[in-house]
């Protein structure tokens, strides 16, 4: 098998006496998308912003296509090809919807020209096109979260980090949501997609990797971690809490 | 990634950008016909002191607008422009009487300056965010008056007369006549404007904004935000200093308070503010109304000791922000925009 593109070594990540990130490693080859699941407060955030940068690990290493990316800002990751979306939704309100794709898109294009242009065809990817013009501020939560996907997909990723996309849509928007992000894989884009909800990711991702108290407790397919006696533990025992 | 973009590819953009494009140039085209409206000005107005107003109210349009590429269009508001107001005219009128530089050549060199402080400031105090940044801007505006003041070869608290010459576009200098300052202030505002214009459409305007509304989802689009704020800083420490410049060589004689005072840095974001914030005619829109009404409650109610100039602009922007937050600018524009969208 070829290198991966993102290796992620032992990360360790400390909040005051709290261990969030308790040494976990995780690989994703190029073109995978894995799903990172776990009960609330099982680091998942953490390590989400650990990969995006907005994070710095206590102790670990990060490496991108071969390359340590552990000290990069968010910036700098991006332009090597990682994009994220926030799981609290940040578009730019004042601007208009094309405008705020124009922003990721003008990455990898110097003349904004061009950057609009493809702009629009990610605008189209995305379904959104009718809002085109419509201040950023205005849109229903759902396009919000379809804008950020836009904005994220403008850079030109190579891994794209999803942070609970699916979280507040109703059955309907998620299933438009899942056909989304089944387009964006077959685009060969690797992502990590951060869910609380078992059931959104399982059709969607290649691999599982389950998180608990800042552990990776299992990692594997949808039918070897439903049946996995840890998860099963470590959900029901946050049902119930719930 | 490639392939199901080409896939979508359809006439959308083409058309999206045919109108975007048309949107700029209808811009241009507006700007023109204003610009020759007010170039024909000085043959109707021939009063000094009207002609006066005119000249202040464009020279506070350039200013804002230089202003608003920091703090409109990058989301930086400093209330310290004053700072780099002053360097343009002090460096203007020193370089003048000190080393014979044309006003010219000296107002390029102290406007670069100025560029050079906002970076080595901009520096340190970008590190400060939202009203922190915009509180060190002032602190800072007030240090150098203060500098100022006690410096005996900047002419202390006496200030700097620029010494008489004839009239000349040389050294621009114009006793008889205030024309050649009008047409001079006029070309300054364009530039601005013009200038503004130029960044809306590039790269650095979009990434600017993008910062304003949220710099850290803007990182994460890589954009850097540490660079943005600078570059916005110089462009608009550049205005400043030139707009500085011509108020030097307009009124011939300058002293500490009067142009690294804080009134300056209120009246150099005040337009803004007041037409709309990070928008294109906002300024403009701004300076058009609130020079001329201080200049005119100024010299109809009392010299500038009672305040009353103060008073209105302080009432107008009370009034503004409570019923127009957005700016008069958004007056022009009632359409579809619903106001209970935004935070």
């Amino acid at each position: 098998m070829s290198e991966p593109l993102l290796q992620v070594r032992s990360i360790f990540r400390n909040f005051g006496a709290l261990r969030a990130n308790d040494d976990v490693s995780l690989d994703v080859q190029v073109g995978e998308i894995v799903g990172l699941i776990g009960p609330n407060g099982a680091g998942k955030s953490t390590f989400f912003n650990i990969i995006a940068g907005a994070l710095a690990p206590t102790r670990g290493q990060i490496l991108f296509e071969g390359r340590d990316v552990t000290a990069l800002v968010p910036a700098n990751r991006c332009r090597l090809g990682i994009a994220r979306t926030f799981q609290v939704v940040r578009s730019f309100d004042s601007m208009s919807v094309i405008d705020n794709i124009v922003v990721g898109s003008l990455l990898r294009n110097h003349d904004a020209r061009t950057a609009r242009h493809m702009a629009c065809e990610v605008l189209e990817f995305v379904e959104l096109e009718a809002r085109a013009d419509t201040p950023a501020g205005d849109l229903t939560s759902p396009e919000k979260r379809r804008l950020e996907l836009a904005r994220a997909l403008a850079t030109r990723p190579k891994l794209l980090l999803l942070d609970e996309v699916m979280a507040g849509l109703t059955p309907t928007e998620a299933l438009r949501g899942i056909a989304l992000v089944k387009r964006i894989r077959e685009t060969g884009v690797a992502i990590i997609m951060v869910e609380h909800v078992m059931e959104i990711v399982m059709p969607l991702v290649d691999r599982i990797v389950v998180l608990d108290l800042g552990k990776i407790i299992a990692s594997g397919s949808a039918a070897e971690i439903t049946t996995d006696p840890l998860v099963v533990a470590a959900y029901l025992g946050d049902s119930i809490r719930a | 990634m490639d392939r199901a973009l080409q896939a979508s590819r359809s006439s959308f953009a083409e058309r999206h950008i045919a109108e975007a494009s048309a949107r700029r140039r209808r811009q241009l085209v507006a700007v023109a016909l204003f610009a020759l409206v007010a170039a024909c000005l000085p043959l109707f107005v021939t009063d000094v002191y009207t002609l006066n107003v005119v000249i202040l109210t464009l020279m506070y349009l350039a200013l804002s607008t230089g202003w608003n590429i920091l703090g409109g269009y990058c989301g930086q508001i400093s209330l310290g422009h004053a700072i780099y107001f002053g360097i343009g005219a002090y460096g203007t009128v020193l370089l003048y009487m000190m080393a014979g530089v044309v006003p010219w050549i000296g107002l390029l060199v102290s406007a670069a300056l100025a560029a050079g402080l906002a970076l080595a400031l901009g520096y340190f105090c970008f590190r400060l965010a939202g009203h922190y940044y915009t509180i060190a801007t002032i602190v800072i505006a007030e240090a150098a008056l203060l500098l100022v003041l006690n410096w005996d070869w900047t002419g202390a608290a006496l200030g700097l007369q620029l010494p008489f010459g004839p009239d000349s576009w040389a050294t621009l200098q114009f006793g008889r006549t205030k024309v050649p300052y009008f047409y001079f202030v006029l070309a300054l505002s364009l530039l601005a404007w013009l200038t503004a214009w130029i960044i809306e459409g590039a790269r650095w305007g979009y990434w600017w904004r993008a910062v304003k509304d949220d710099a850290e989802a803007a990182g994460s689009l890589g954009v850097n935000i540490f660079y943005s704020k600078m570059g916005a800083s110089a462009i608009s420490a550049f205005f400043t200093a030139v707009g500085g410049a011509f108020y030097a060589l307009f009124t011939s004689y300058i002293d500490p308070n009067s142009v690294f005072g804080f009134r300056i840095s209120l009246l150099i974001a005040l337009p803004a503010v007041l037409g709309g914030i990070g928008t294109l005619w906002g300024p403009a829109i701004g300076a058009v109304l609130l020079i001329p009404l201080g200049e005119v409650t100024r010299s109809y109610i009392g010299g500038s000791g009672s305040g009353a100039d103060l008073v209105t602009y302080g009432a107008l922007v009370v009034m503004v922000s409570l019923l127009r937050p957005e700016g008069l600018v958004s007056l022009l524009h009632l359409r579809k925009r619903t106001r209970g969208a935004r935070p």
